[in-house]
């Protein structure tokens, strides 16, 4: 067996192996890469820093069990600013998942920052019925929501006593694990409001929105990289930026292994040319 | 009932709404008519729910008759979904969201469960990869040039190896990728215009399906 042989049939195990030293090692010893921040996650950044006081925030809080390490800790910092900035937020979720993430996640950076529940943030958990679900919202959010997650009655909560529909946001946050959610916030949220739209997202669903920016949607931040990019922005790193040094040496990996099969492939192929 | 009530009606509900909404989306109305946009718009979450209502309903019958049946190697997958989905609502309704027996169930195996998962996918698709990802044609080629780009735009060591990666990744998303998927998303748009028309005037007949002319 000739080495392009030995190349080409590398036991999966032993690939799948390699890939988690590949993430593993760095989360022992880091290799503190510099991360370059993007002009679409400055934009994002640059969008809340220009809401004046006050300003009213809706996030769509789509983190889920199967998108918290990649967009979980990104979600986590644009919390974080949102509040910081005096601006107050309401959080939803389109997915049954969302709630547990919100109750999980947004209290003890309220508390950090002394925000008061009803005042400067509200859950109002759970929507269904996806696109649908986010046209009421914005129609008037008393049709979908009577309480919020938490069986407080919307006319007790004073942030909700000002808060009606579109007309009184101010900004709109998607953070989303679907694809379909990029035409959908164009077609709902910029193109009836024109409310500005700050998507986080993984990597194929912020490729399947880089059509709508920056006209629809004015700032992508693409999957962990996304994340760790606004962790700098707001100086504080956490998982993501640490995350980075995996990403960067996983992706090498799967970058050589792909080089070297292909070019294993293809003296593979001059060999049997040669024979015939 | 008859063929005719059961075409009839839905095709003439979905007539009716679908131009309505049109109609209150683009003419600008009296506020009265807008109101009643805005209650039809509240219907869709209703709806939705209804229907995961439904669906809920539907799961346990076919998964309760495969436990009760003990059908041959079905039935243990079947107990574990009619179980779960018997315990989630029940602690719910009873101890709430907020509790922390609630937390526990859902964080240490939804939570747990749905992370694996997601995680695994990482490894099938490296072996996939590994195996199949061979650039054979010129379009395989520069797909695969262009995907290692991209790749090594995202990952920091990409501009540590070579500072082009960065500006190639960069210029790939924002031309190539960029104005191709707005080509997708114009003529999926006009596509998914003619469907809602043809819909909407009845010729159609994706809503009404199972409904013999």
């Amino acid at each position: 067996m000739g080495l392009s042989d030995r190349i080409l049939n590398i036991p999966i195990p032993v690939v799948s192996f390699l890939m988690i030293l590949t993430i593993a090692l760095p989360m022992v010893t880091p290799i503190g890469l510099p991360i370059k921040i993007g002009s679409m996650t400055k934009a994002g950044y640059d969008i809340i820093l220009g809401l004046s006081e006050g300003s009213v925030v809706l996030m769509s809080y789509g983190v889920s069990p199967a998108g918290v390490t990649e967009v979980g800790t990104g979600a986590k910092a644009l919390v974080y600013h949102v509040l910081s900035e005096g601006h107050k937020l309401i959080l939803v979720g389109p997915a049954v998942d969302n709630p547990m993430f919100v109750e999980k996640d947004i209290p003890p950076i309220a508390n950090m920052l002394n925000k008061q529940y009803g005042i400067d943030w509200v859950h109002l958990g759970y929507y269904a019925g996806v696109e649908m679900g986010l046209a009421a919202i914005l129609s008037d959010i008393s049709s979908v929501y009577t309480t919020d997650h938490r069986g407080n009655k919307l006319q007790d909560l004073p942030l909700m006593q000002e808060v009606k529909g579109a007309a009184d946001i101010d900004l709109h946050i998607c953070v989303t694990f679907s694809a379909d959610m990029p035409s959908q916030l164009a077609r709902q949220v910029a193109a009836p409001y024109g409310i500005p739209i700050i998507l986080l997202c993984d990597g194929v669903t912020g490729t399947i929105a880089t059509p709508y920016y920056p006209t629809q949607i004015q700032s992508i931040m693409m999957s962990m990289r996304g994340s760790a990019e606004y962790e700098l922005l707001i100086k504080r790193p956490a998982e993501a930026t640490g995350g980075m040094d995996s990403i960067s040496l996983s992706y090498l990996y799967l970058t050589l292994l792909l080089v070297i099969t292909n070019i294993a492939t293809f003296y593979k192929r001059g060999e049997k040319k040669e024979e015939r | 009932m008859s063929v005719t009530v059961k075409r009839l009606i839905p095709v003439a509900i979905v007539f009716i709404i679908g131009f309505y909404m049109i109609f209150v989306s683009y003419i600008v109305v009296p506020p009265a008519l807008t109101d009643v946009s805005k209650q039809l718009t509240s219907w869709g979450p209703i709806i939705t729910a209804l229907s995961m209502g439904f669906g809920y309903i539907i799961l346990m019958r076919t998964h309760g008759r495969r436990t009760i049946r003990l059908q041959k190697g079905e039935w243990l997958y079947s107990l574990t979904i009619v179980v779960t989905a018997l315990v989630y609502p029940v602690l719910y309704l009873t101890v709430g969201p907020a509790s922390a027996i609630y937390k526990l169930a859902y964080e240490h195996v939804n939570q747990t469960i749905g992370a694996s998962i997601y995680a695994i996918v990482l490894f099938a698709l490296t072996g996939a990869m590994y195996k199949a990802f061979r650039a054979r044609t010129l379009n395989g080629f520069l797909l695969l040039i262009s995907g290692l780009i991209v790749m090594l735009w995202v990952a920091p060591i990409g501009e540590v190896i070579w500072a082009g990666f960065p500006v190639l990744g960069a210029w790939i998303l924002d031309f190539p990728s960029k104005g191709a998927f707005r080509g997708m998303v114009m003529a999926s748009a006009f596509g998914a215009l003619a469907i809602a028309y043809r819909t909407l005037i009845g010729v159609e007949g994706g809503h009404v399906a199972g409904v013999e002319e």
